[in-house]
């Protein structure tokens, strides 16, 4: 292809856009950091809003994302919360989910073209992120309540019983189970992040409700999937020569910094701490995603909605992305303050 | 008395020098850049290298800067589950060979 028109799909580059991929990226980072995933899904939109074309924006986010997860997963290790094994396995099954996900799309695609094609992501985003954010938001209310130690979930406890062959131990993560309930776990990662873009909202979950691990555990363990899977689609995309590097540099910058603070914020507050923020992004952007739904009902003929109104819609929609974003960092620093004080008191008592 | 953990400013310095060495090449070099690092096969390499390459120096620093400015983990505990299912015992019969 002519390198004058591979350059052309790059967009120039001003100090305020630098500056505003600069911020998303810190805050998605610690975002990304503390619950394992969650942090970029505004950047695609954030770059596309800057004049980046779509796949070149899906690119870039996507080669920013691997490293920043390996940063993160790196530093949440060295505070003993990664269980590598259980990552490595939730990848590879994620990886045939991402394959599923992306026949699925491509079927949708066929049938209902890109209008019945983006409802369809719009309502799994709004199904998903409402049952799998709301079980998350009130468990972490019920643990808030009785300020106790975080327990492992009945259901998981009850699976982890089941001996059905073959079994595999996780020791970092504690925890022994069927191949076969993992499987399930790790497909349904994959198949959401082709779907959405954020595989660790049904990740993170799932090893916490399904498989048992703590959220310490599988929102660190999250940042090995998000590692191993990125690598990969990063690979593809770089293949076909998508990546704008100036971009992933310049998210890299603020995530890289934001990513460790997240990290270093789990250490700090209590664990229950995780669901909250993971539960509160997840409603909020679930809300998000049900203001852009009317613009795709309009264009399958479903619903009647001018165009001012869905220029309205969409604009609130990203709105509450970035709010969804925003509050999550809000909590995160603010506990990560509360938490810090009894802390240091208590060091220079006992020094 | 404990003495307080050394910070590791010159790390910091280094690293922040490398960091901001980087990102400078990155402003002057864009235009061979963005000539090359997108032409797909071979060339996938380059972008890859790169962000791993800023991940290391970048990542170093801004790990450090956390530390330098005495934002650090404050507990390392082991992160476990409380409870763990037992293993079921097999109580399925056996073929016993009595000589």
């Amino acid at each position: 292809m002519d390198m004058i028109n591979e350059a052309a799909r790059f967009i120039t580059l001003d100090p305020a856009g630098i500056g505003f991929l600069f911020i998303v990226g810190f805050i998605g980072g610690l975002v990304s950091g503390f619950i394992g995933s969650g942090g970029a899904f505004v950047l695609t939109p954030g770059m596309m809003s800057l004049g980046v074309p779509g796949t070149v924006a899906v690119a870039s986010n996507m080669c920013h994302k691997f490293p920043k997860a390996l940063v993160g997963s790196i530093k949440r290790y060295r505070y003993g919360q990664v269980d590598i094994k259980l990552g490595l396995y939730m990848a590879a099954f994620a990886g045939v989910g991402v394959q599923v996900g992306i026949k699925i799309q491509n079927h949708i695609l066929s049938l209902w073209g890109q209008a019945g094609s983006d409802l369809y992501v719009s309502l799994s985003f709004v199904a998903v992120l409402v049952v799998v954010g709301g079980i998350v938001m009130a468990d972490a209310l019920k643990s808030a309540k009785s300020c106790g130690a975080e327990q492992t979930c009945s259901i998981a406890l009850r699976l982890q019983k089941i001996e059905l062959w073959p079994m595999v131990s996780f020791q970092r993560a504690n925890l022994r189970i069927s191949l076969w309930f993992l499987m399930p776990v790790g497909l349904a990662t994959g198949l959401l992040a082709a779907t959405i873009a954020v595989g660790g909202f049904v990740g993170v979950p799932g090893m916490i409700y399904i498989l048992g691990a703590t959220s310490l555990v599988a929102s660190a363990t999250e940042l090995v999937i998000a590692f191993v899977m990125g690598l990969a689609g990063s690979v593809n995309w770089a293949l076909q020569g998508m990546v704008d590097i100036r971009l992933t540099l310049i998210i890299l910058a603020g995530s890289l910094l934001g990513v460790q603070l997240g990290a270093i914020g789990t250490t700090f507050v209590r664990e229950h701490m995780i669901k909250i923020v993971m539960g509160t992004i997840m409603l909020i952007v679930a809300l998000s995603r049900g203001f852009a739904m009317p613009k795709y009902l309009a264009k399958l003929g479903l619903m009647e909605v001018s165009d001012a109104t869905v220029a309205l819609l969409d604009k609130i929609s990203f709105a509450f992305m970035v709010i969804s974003l925003l509050v999550g960092a809000v909590i995160i620093l603010g506990s990560m303050f509360k938490a810090r004080r009894p802390a240091a008191q208590a060091q220079e008592q006992g020094a | 008395m404990q003495a307080r953990k050394k910070k590791p400013v010159g790390k910091l310095l280094a690293y922040g020098l490398g960091s901001v060495g980087l990102y400078t090449a990155v402003y002057l070099l864009q235009d061979l850049m963005m000539a090359n690092f997108a032409r797909g096969g071979v060339y996938t390499v380059l972008p890859i290298a790169t962000v791993f390459l800023f991940s290391w120096v970048h990542g170093t620093f801004a790990g450090t800067l956390w530390e330098v400015l005495g934002i650090d983990a404050v507990k390392k505990a082991p992160a476990q589950t409380a409870a763990q299912a037992p293993a079921r015992k097999d109580t399925r019969p056996r073929a016993a060979v009595s000589a």
